[in-house]
């Protein structure tokens, strides 16, 4: 049998004649893996070439790998974590990017087979699943094109599926998974595509199957790289965006004047260059940019499948966690100013509600201070609420100001009451936008 | 079913002494994050919790920050596999080489084909792949059976048991049952001592059984409960 297999393997010489089913391939498998732990390796090295094969596959080699892969997936029980582990690096190596339909198929099975057949190998295929959630670098260039979405789609979703036939058989595989998501999550210094799509299978498994189990933590996870992304990006360049505009323009007119003598000569380049320059160092911005049009699309599908109240409790606690607590963060808030808009009578005001609790009544003076400021944020730009919610929450404010007047001596120390302070100044900002359009 | 144990423990948790204002709080988060999670101490896994606090005073640790003990009085519920307990789960997936179970809803567990007695042959009926008592035909094992079986081994981080199908007193538990007086009848008219002995055997495994229905239950509402808690807390 062995000799067979390897004549096979060598060439396919006469393939037609040579006809295994499949219970003997699997023992055929088997007997080599049981080799290969006395010491016999021929069979076993035989088997670890071919899966090595990876490059411009020819269709006989494809049928080989698919078949080489099917037994292994019968024979899972027979590998060995010590003695096998070229076998076991070199699947867990194999990207589903860099395959067919079929072979995809065959790869994801024995993943589910070997994560089932004992607690050693889980951690090993859930890491390999989570890492084909990005396509190696070679792909990103074709990522764009029609045959890499096509690509892309195969891929993603035969591992969310092998991610969910996994967690049927395993039920607190969740939790597990939900942790090497985290760990693998690439950081802010990854190339754009890359973590647009990594963020993107979050998302999905966040919406999908296992959503009540990991979302919480996935929609957790997202804010947390949407705030390193913001914080990336200093206050400056944006302030700089409006009074630059004006030396923008004189500018482009000075290079206009140039141009005219150098009759269009050169034009382009210097034009080029200051956008660069005014935009430049913004691949941040980029990303940023992506991932929050990721992050709203996948709220706004939320609020049309009728689940936005859930996901919106992990969103408020993770403001509460990190946008709260971030210092400048710029960006990031309007993710929840969003989902309240998308639903301003249960979200809009819970949040409203949320701020003023902490500000009201939360020990320290940092998250106090910096509730409020969010609150007036969110209240001047919050059309979507009814003017008398957004005056009673001031009026609480103010009641709660006056309070605190009465209960000290008056005397007048900016660092001693400076919650007082940012509380007035709150109240200062929102009154007159209040008044007006009533007037 | 074999494997559970309640048991009275006297601890000892440890709170951070920013939970001060919030201790019982405190107390049963600490506890909830040892759920579903084996620990050497216990022995086993923790399933379930019940909580006295013994008294009001605690000591405090020195150091920079001053955790305070505060001493508990606790049932715990904790599930110990061990080899060749006899345990119950139901099938999910079902293949020649393999069969997958899920026990307590929680515990994966895999039975493999060597592990999987000759008297079951494996089928594909209507589609449907089915292991088949070659003795029985009525004895049959697909996806969604519970079925009996002995450890062979646990692996207590991932919490996964490896079974074993291979002594006769393991199977489709609603077989077993249903023929369990017929069997031991059978069984004590040849070899009379065994059979009886089986027969006990087979009663106690019953009784343990209803016993971790009911304990099941009640760990059900008990992690209800902690979850509860935990997103109350929040």
């Amino acid at each position: 049998m062995g000799v067979q297999l390897a004549a096979e393997q060598a060439g396919f010489v006469e393939m037609e004649n040579v006809i295994f089913t499949d219970s003997e391939l699997v023992h055929h498998v088997r007997d080599a893996l049981r080799a290969a732990l006395l010491g016999d390796t021929d069979n076993y090295n035989q088997l670890v070439g071919v899966l090595h094969h990876s490059e411009r596959l020819a269709p006989d080699e494809v049928a080989l790998l698919v078949t080489s892969l099917k037994a292994i997936t019968g024979a899972v029980s027979y590998v060995d974590v010590v003695h096998h582990h070229s076998l076991l690096s070199c699947i867990c190596g194999m990207s589903l990017w860099n395959y067919g339909p079929d072979v995809m198929d065959a790869l994801v099975e024995l993943m589910t087979s070997l994560a089932a057949s004992s607690g050693k190998y889980v951690d090993l295929c859930l890491d390999m699943l989570v890492s084909n959630f990005m396509p190696p670098y070679s792909f990103l260039e074709s990522l764009k094109e029609p045959r890499g979405i096509a690509r892309k789609d195969q891929v993603l979703d035969r591992v969310h599926l092998a991610l969910k036939d996994i967690a049927d058989l395993l039920p607190l595989i969740p939790w597990r998974l939900e942790k090497i998501i985290i760990d693998r999550m690439p950081n802010i210094y990854t190339k754009e595509p890359l973590i647009v799509i990594y963020v993107e299978n979050m998302l999905r498994l966040e919406s999908g199957p296992m959503g009540e189990l990991v979302g919480s933590m996935m929609i957790t996870a997202v804010m947390d790289r949407l705030i390193d992304l913001d914080v990336e990006i200093p206050w400056e360049e944006i302030l700089q965006d409006d009074s630059n505009k004006g030396i923008f323009e004189m500018e482009l007119e000075d290079l206009e004047v140039s141009a005219y003598y150098a009759e269009n000569d050169g034009d382009e380049l210097p034009r080029e260059f200051l956008r660069q320059r005014l935009f430049g160092g913004n691949l941040v911005a980029e990303k940023l940019d992506s991932l929050l049009v990721l992050t709203l699309e996948h709220l706004k599908s939320c609020n049309d499948g009728g689940r936005l109240i859930q996901v919106f409790e992990c969103l408020l606690q993770s403001f509460d966690k990190t946008v709260l607590t971030a210092y400048k963060s710029k960006f990031t808030q309007f993710v929840v100013f969003y989902v309240c808009s998308l639903d301003p009578e249960n979200c809009g005001k819970k949040f409203a509600s949320m701020l003023a609790n902490i500000f009201m009544n939360d020990v320290y003076a940092e998250r106090r201070m910096s509730a409020v400021a969010y609150l007036a944020s969110y209240l001047s730009r919050a059309k979507f609420l009814p003017p008398s919610y957004v005056a009673t929450m001031l009026e609480s404010l103010v009641d709660w100001c006056s309070d605190y007047c009465k209960s000290q001596d008056g005397d007048v120390n900016p660092k001693a009451h400076r919650v007082f302070y940012s509380g007035c100044q709150v109240c200062d900002d929102l009154t007159p936008p209040l008044i007006i359009p009533r007037a | 079913m074999e494997g559970l144990k309640k048991s009275d423990a006297n601890l000892v948790v440890y709170i951070h002494p920013s939970k001060a204002k919030k201790v019982s709080e405190a107390i049963l988060r600490e506890l909830s994050s040892l759920l579903f999670k084996f620990h050497e101490t216990f022995d086993g896994v923790l399933l379930a919790y019940d909580v006295k606090i013994l008294s009001q005073v605690a000591k405090i640790l020195p150091g920079i920050h001053p955790y305070f003990g505060v001493r508990l009085k606790a049932e715990l519920l904790t599930f110990y596999p061990k080899p060749n307990m006899l345990l119950e789960g139901t099938v999910v997936k079902l293949g020649q080489q393999s069969m997958h179970a899920i026990v307590l809803g929680f515990s994966s567990a895999i039975i493999i084909q060597e592990d999987i007695r000759d008297e079951f042959k494996y089928k594909v009926k209507h589609g449907k792949e089915v292991f088949v008592s070659r003795g029985n035909k009525r004895h049959q094992i697909e996806v969604g059976t519970i079925i009996r079986f002995i450890v062979k081994s646990f692996d207590e981080e991932v919490l996964h048991i490896c079974g074993s199908l291979v002594p006769d007193h393991t199977g489709s538990v609603g077989w077993l049952d249903k023929n369990l007086e017929e069997w031991s009848h059978a069984d004590s008219l040849t070899k009379k001592r065994t059979g009886s002995e089986g027969s006990r055997e087979m009663l106690e495994h019953n009784k343990a059984m209803v016993d971790g229905e009911t304990l099941y239950l009640n760990t059900d509402h008990h992690i209800k409960k902690s979850k509860r808690r935990r997103s109350g807390d929040s």
